[in-house]
């Protein structure tokens, strides 16, 4: 390793152009293969299901809040563990030579990192975060349950007229 | 040193006691439960106060053998520890507080059970009791301490807890002022006993009053101080007292004493004590705490023995309280008056013998003090309570008939007083004039008019104490004799007049003595003398016609009896020399032996003042003039040892000439009184010499004036209040500007944030550049 | 590209038992996350299981406390007399307010079981801020404690003020952390190192001596804010105000101390002052002049605003930033010690001062508390009138922590205030005797207002109705421990302040005069 070589780099290169490629191959064939049928809601630009126009003061569900900072959370410590990964081999090997347990130290630190993610995660879980259409089940159920007896109403009513 | 743990549970005991009463009994209410817990506390301190004062029952020598006087200590916590300074709350028990704290609890034990029975059906039982636990632990405090500073708490303690007392009958006005007058008066005291221990700590680095070792760090007592740094004693001037010395700490310490133990000029409060209950009279106001004072000059001998001067005044008020009370003395009606001015008197004797040297002899009479003149009160309590609270000579009589066992036991108690032989009172007083008479201390002739000011109060003593045991046991029933009303028609007006003198300035408006009060303050026209509460305050006026007075239960007469056995023969415990070999018994003086280590040994460099040590047995006066005053220290040395024969030739002779005169004394009040018990005795002196009213006219007078006037509407109103609102009003705008920040809005807070940073950073900054450039 | 990182690979130093005490709060912290999300209807269970885990932490702290001073972690973790003394006023803390809040979370709809958590959390924050000896863990623990603080403040969710509070103090307080990282990061670049032993070796020989001192200066405004002293205690009255009493009771007491333990540890023990340095006497004669005046200005504004309030809640937020400014005082004291020992007996005095102003401060917390109601509807003077001899047991307890605070003798805040002042006696500096004396003025204006409270509850007429409220027994035995604590610290002070004058990590200590 003792030269700069840009071909070292080739393999970096090479993902780039997987990555364009795929997005771009994806992009074309729902063009060619996808149904069209074009209504003014499905041709806004999409927003999480909010109105893309109108005034920025508006109130919105604090779903997308919550939701919003757990992904990121969890997001940003899982990335914590790309270092370990990338260290944790060399660790191990160090463990053999060295007196320090260096690769043990470093797989119950991630451990007790890993631990620390499920805790938060069970917590979230049980606060009932991830129950997204709870309220909106609970109306649609409600919905039907009228529906049902709308539909019987009429029915009765039509047997009278009978 | 000895340590030993025991000795913190002397004062906790009381102390146990009283929270017990305090929250248990005043639920429970039941007499028999609050009497037995209040006695028992005393009487643990008591075993154990014997316990360790003998050695029996501890591994140690006892403190009152111990050798070279060592103390007992018990060191309880460290309670204040600031750079040099240091204050522990521990107690220690050397031969003198060891007296002192036997003989206290063993009389303070007789007076709880004397008590009980006196205060039978007194709505405030447990209180009272409470109460007397609290001066007890009060007291052992202020006599166990091992610093200064500790005394000085049990010090206010048991003036907190004599205020509570004297007003314990808080519903009668008399007994509030009375209280209150007792508060203010110690507490003029109380500021010459700290002013003391600030300046002696400013001395000697120390306000310890043993040597000892605590938590491995040595501590130095005042008087060791003094003993290795003071090579002679202060000069006899009266620039000595203002120098800052050893005299102005002496002449302070006798300050607070003057205060606590009613010597002039600070005496006026005692006799207005007798408010209290009379079990409070014969424990506080005459056996324990108005001794304090001798205590603490005993205790600073060391300070005292290098202050000539300070001993000087000291003898010199001592006398003159002893003689101005005992005239008082003749000339009162109340019995508990007539004995109050006997304490004050009594008192003054004591004092005396602290100014003329006589250390030892002056704890003596404490002790054999306590001893007849409790004796005299419960006996006074008993007669009252057998008269329905009647508390005026004059409506008695011939008691001896109903109350014959207080007869009898006050009959010891008053030739005790009297000074006649064989009874306690008579080695102590005794020894005082002979001490007084030889004093080495005092320069000439005034050694030997404090000796005639003292032969002359033994005669006035023995004649008034003739005067009420014969008003009192002798003569005509005279119970239902109607009493013309306010002998001195203005008199009830003038008391109410002092008490209001103490009492809130904002009082004084009402209108002086109506002629309500005046209508009842028929007897001696002191208006503090009904022992009773104030709804049955119509026992005084009219005893039923078929009265007849009463002896009292066991509870008092038994406690009255042991009193008498000791007023007997307590005396015997400090037979001096002169006297014992008399009988052929060579060392019969255990008491001064035992007090002999505490009391300092001064080296007087000065020719001419022979040592104080040694001086209790100095040979002094050999012939009228005095040559002994010139004798050397050397010479004194000897002449402790061998009791030179003139000396105690002189002693006997001196002594022959005191019970003369006290059989006189006794012979003229009974030639008097026996004869005309209700003789008219001269007006001054039954106006006490108008001292209430020379201070109310001279200090209390102007005092509320100026307060009322000058300080209170001028300063007070105009100037501080003045300042304080303006002052406010100026620390209300900041305050507005102050507030006027919090405007609530979080950028503004932000921006002030900043603000203060960027001043910070630039001062910081500013430090930057002045480093670079 | 092995050989490179096997030449930086250090020993991490793994010391555990130097953290068990952090750590068993943590883990107690998770516990009761754990529990209440499962039993999420309980309202006492989390608090008992928090209470023994303090427990079991003061227990291992305690434990700890006969060893002789010492480091783990490369140097990161430093456990010496400044942590343990600290950390044992944190976990009183703490676990007196969890007794305190048990009447809040009785009367209101909280999720108690969250609060207790973050709670914890905050402690161990907290601890981490005094056994902290790197600027990276201090910071950290400064975080976790007050990301926890400002979700605490803001727990009232119904409540407007509460939410106020909580926004307020979110908001100024990253702009405060912000200062302070930047002061570490400065501090960093002057020195080289981020561990304060280190830093103190540094400081006389800095790389960049200019960026020492404009660090130095943005950690004062960082700490300041925590601390809450002149000019960067704006935001305090509006905080603790709105936020729920027994958090405010925390935050006056907790974070407060907790934010003077890692400011003791920067700047007596990271920016000594070395003789004939010129940048370490520069540094050290700027932060000290900074810090004196700013005690000074903090007494006299915390005392004189709170004469004018009318709500005891703020009269007490106001008192605390003068309280801030009495610590500071010792701690300045500390800086100016003579010698090593007269440095540690200084930073004894602080923390005690910390522990009798916790005690005092809690139980009047507590009593505020009880007396406020639903969502402390009741703190104004005028709601005090007359309740004195109503509530017997009450007024006179508030009336000795009154007394306490205005450091009466015999109650714990004279003898805090003693030792505070003493150190700054000893300096023998005139700046210093000033401050002293400013002080001494200081707590005679604060007889005011402490004595006021006393005279309201006494003296008033109460006009409306008023009921005394019942007691609790959590908060029976809040009081209990507080009041006890008051006297005992009051009156057998030494042997605690002997149990914490143990000496600190710190070693960088050389005796010069001030140029």
């Amino acid at each position: 390793m003792s030269e700069f070589s840009l071909l070292d780099y080739a393999p970096i290169g090479v993902m780039f152009l997987v990555a364009i490629g795929f997005a771009a191959s994806q992009i074309l064939v729902t063009q060619l293969i996808g149904p069209r049928k074009r209504t003014a809601t499905k041709l806004m630009p999409y927003e999480s299901g909010k109105d893309p126009v109108g005034s920025a003061r508006d109130r919105f569900s604090i779903k997308f809040y919550t939701v919003a900072v757990i992904f990121l959370l969890f997001d940003i410590e899982v990335l914590f563990m790309i270092p370990f990964a990338v260290a944790f081999k060399e660790l191990l090997a160090q463990e053999k030579i060295s007196t320090i347990a260096f690769g043990t130290i470093a797989f119950v630190e991630i451990m007790i990192f890993i631990s620390t993610l499920v805790v938060g995660y069970i917590y979230v879980w049980r606060k009932g975060t991830f129950e997204w259409g709870l309220q909106a089940r609970a109306e649609a159920r409600a919905e039907a349950k009228e529906m049902v007896k709308e539909k019987n109403r009429r029915i009765r009513e039509t047997q009278r007229v009978a | 040193m000895t340590e030993n743990n025991l000795l913190s549970l002397i004062i906790f005991a009381p102390l146990v006691g009283a929270v017990i009463n305090w929250l248990i009994g005043g639920r429970l209410k039941n007499e028999l439960f609050s009497g037995v817990v209040a006695c028992a506390a005393v009487g643990v301190s008591c075993v154990v106060a014997f316990m360790i004062a003998f050695g029996i029952g501890t591994p140690h020598i006892g403190a009152l053998s111990a050798p070279e006087g060592k103390p007992v200590l018990d060191h309880i916590w460290t309670w204040i520890q600031v750079g040099s300074f240091r204050a522990d709350f521990g107690l220690g028990m050397d031969r003198l507080s060891g007296i002192y704290v036997c003989f206290i609890t063993f009389v303070g034990l007789l007076i709880h059970v004397f008590a009980t029975g006196y205060m039978h059906g007194d709505k405030g039982f447990y209180r009272f009791f409470a109460y007397l636990n609290l001066f007890m632990f009060s007291m052992l405090t202020l006599i166990l301490a091992d610093n200064y500073l500790l005394m000085f708490v049990g010090w206010e303690g048991v003036g907190l807890c004599s205020y509570l007392l004297i007003g314990y009958y808080i519903k009668r006005d008399e007994a509030r002022k009375a209280a209150k007058k007792a508060f203010v008066m110690n507490r003029i005291g109380d500021w010459g006993v700290l002013m003391a221990i600030f300046l002696m700590y400013s001395m000697t680095g120390s306000i310890s009053f043993f040597d000892k070792t605590v938590d491995g760090a040595q501590v130095q007592s005042v008087f060791t101080w003094v003993s290795q740094n003071v090579m002679a004693p202060e000069s006899f001037a009266g620039a000595a007292i203002f120098a800052g010395g050893l005299t102005s700490i002496a002449v302070l310490l006798f300050v607070g004493a003057t205060g606590k133990s009613a010597q002039i000029p600070l005496f006026t409060w005692l006799p207005d004590a007798m408010a209290g209950p009379t079990p409070v009279s014969a424990l506080i106001h005459a056996a324990t705490m108005v001794t304090a004072g001798v205590y603490l000059v005993v205790r600073s001998n060391a300070i005292f023995q290098n202050a000539p001067t300070a001993m000087f005044i000291v003898a010199i008020i001592g006398a003159a309280t002893a003689i101005f009370a005992a005239t008082i003395g003749l000339a009162q009606n109340d019995i508990k008056k007539v004995l109050a001015y006997s304490t004050v008197s009594q008192l003054g004797y004591m004092f005396l013998a602290c100014g003329v040297g006589a250390f030892t002899a002056a704890i003596f009479h404490v002790m054999t003090h306590a001893f007849f003149k409790a004796l005299l009160f419960l006996g006074s309590g008993s007669v009252i309570h057998g008269m329905h609270h009647e508390q005026d000579m004059r409506r008695m009589g011939n008691l001896k008939k109903y109350m014959p066992i207080t007869f009898a036991t006050m009959l010891t108690g008053w030739l005790a007083i009297s000074g006649i032989p064989i009874f306690a009172g008579f080695f102590s007083k005794d020894e005082i004039l002979y001490k007084t008479f030889a004093s080495p201390n005092i320069p000439e002739p005034w050694n030997y008019v404090l000796w005639i000011v003292g032969l002359v109060t033994a005669v006035l003593t023995a004649v008034y104490m003739t005067r009420m045991m014969v008003m009192t046991f002798w003569g005509e029933e005279r119970f239902h004799e109607e009493l013309p009303v306010a002998e001195h028609p203005h008199d009830a007006a003038r008391a109410e007049e002092n008490a209001y003198a103490f009492g809130d300035a904002s009082d004084a408006v009402e209108p002086h003595g109506d002629a309500h009060a005046a209508a009842h303050h028929y007897d001696d026209g002191h208006g503090a003398a009904h022992d009773e509460h104030d709804d049955e305050d119509e026992h005084h006026h009219a005893l039923a016609h078929d009265f007849k007075p009463h002896e009292s239960p066991w509870v008092m007469t038994v406690p009255l009896i042991v009193l008498a056995i000791l007023s007997t023969f307590g005396g015997l415990m400090g037979v001096p020399y002169a006297l014992s070999s008399l009988v052929g018994i060579k060392d019969a003086n255990v008491f001064e032996h035992t007090l002999e280590p505490i009391i300092a040994k001064v080296s007087h460099k000065e020719a001419g003042h022979s040592t104080a040590a040694t001086g209790e047995h100095a040979p002094a006066a050999t012939n009228a003039a005095g040559a002994g005053h010139a004798a050397s220290a050397a010479a004194t040395e000897a002449a402790h040892d061998a009791h030179s024969p003139e000396e105690v030739r002189n002693e006997r002779l001196l002594a022959g000439l005191s019970v003369l005169l006290a059989a006189l004394g006794i012979g003229t009040g009974w030639m008097i009184f026996q004869k005309s018990p209700l003789k008219r005795m001269p007006k001054i002196l039954a106006e006490k010499w108008r001292v209430d009213e020379l201070y109310n006219g001279y200090i209390v007078d102007p005092i509320t004036n100026l307060s009322r006037n000058a300080l209170w509407k001028g300063i007070d109103i105009g100037v501080i209040d003045g300042i304080v609102n303006g002052v406010g009003h100026f620390v209300a705008a900041l305050g507005g500007v102050a507030r006027g920040i919090q405007v609530g809005f979080v950028r503004s807070y932000a921006a002030f944030i900043l603000f203060g940073a960027l001043i910070v950073i630039g001062y910081f900054i500013y430090y930057g550049f002045r480093l670079i450039g | 590209m092995n050989t490179i990182l096997l030449q930086n690979l250090v020993n991490p130093n793994v010391n555990l038992p130097i953290v068990l005490p952090e750590m068993i709060v943590a883990l107690t912290g998770v516990i009761v996350m754990l529990y209440d999300s499962f039993v999420p209807r309980q309202r006492s269970v989390t608090g008992a299981i928090s209470l023994i885990g303090l427990a079991i932490s003061a227990f291992f702290l305690v434990s700890m406390w006969n060893d002789a001073p010492q480091t783990g972690w490369n140097g990161m973790i430093a456990s010496d007399g400044l942590r343990l003394s600290f950390t044992i006023v944190f976990l009183l803390v703490s676990a007196v307010t969890i007794l305190i809040s048990s009447v809040w979370a009785d009367n209101e709809d909280v999720p108690i079981g969250e609060y207790h958590a973050l709670l914890l959390f905050a402690t161990f924050g907290m601890m981490f801020m005094a056994s902290g000896n790197d600027l990276v863990i201090i910071f950290l623990g400064l975080e976790t404690l007050s990301i926890a603080t400002y979700v605490m403040a803001g727990l009232r969710r119904g409540d407007l003020k509460s939410n106020e509070s909580a926004m307020k103090y979110f908001i100024l307080g990253s702009f405060a952390s912000a200062f302070l990282l930047y002061g570490m990061a400065l501090i960093y670049g002057a020195t080289g190192s981020t561990n304060i032993t280190e830093i103190a070796l540094k400081v006389a020989n800095p790389n960049f001596p200019a960026l020492l001192l404009v660090g130095g200066a943005m950690m004062i405004v960082g700490f300041g804010f925590k601390v809450a002293t002149v000019p960067f205690h704006v935001w305090t009255p509006d905080v603790y105000e709105g936020a729920p009493t027994p958090v405010t009771a925390f935050m006056a007491v907790g974070s407060k101390s907790a934010a003077f333990a890692s400011f003791l540890r920067v700047f007596v023990l990271g920016f000594p002052l070395i003789a004939g340095v010129q940048a370490s006497e520069f540094l050290h004669e700027s932060w000290v002049t900074a810090l004196s005046v700013m005690a000074i200005l903090t007494m006299t504004v915390g005392n004189i605003a709170a004469i004018l309030q009318d709500n005891v809640k703020r009269m007490l937020a106001y008192s605390s930033i003068a309280h801030a400014g009495y610590a500071m005082v010792g701690f300045i004291g500390a800086g100016m010690a003579k010698n090593m020992q007269q440095r540690d007996a200084a930073i004894a005095a602080v923390a005690f001062y910390m522990l009798t102003y916790a005690v005092t401060n809690l139980g009047a917390f507590a009593i505020v508390t009880l007396l406020g109601q639903k969502n402390d509807r009741r703190t104004a003077f005028e709601d005090y009138n007359g309740i004195g001899f109503r509530a017997p047991a009450l007024a006179f307890t508030l009336s000795l922590f009154m007394l306490s605070l205005l450091g009466l003798p015999l109650t714990a805040g004279f003898m805090g205030k003693v030792m505070v002042f003493r150190p700054a006696l000893e300096a023998n500096n005139l700046l210093l005797t000033v401050m002293v004396i400013a002080a001494a003025v200081n707590t005679a204006i604060s007889a005011y207002y402490y004595l006021r409270l006393i005279v309201v509850m006494f003296f008033r007429e109460r006009t409306t109705d008023w009921l005394a409220p019942r007691i609790p027994t959590a908060l029976t035995a809040a009081l209990l421990i507080t009041v006890l604590g008051v006297l005992y610290f009051g009156i057998f002070s030494d042997g605690v302040i002997e149990k914490f004058s143990k000496s600190s990590v710190g070693t960088v200590f050389k005796a010069g005069t001030r140029p």
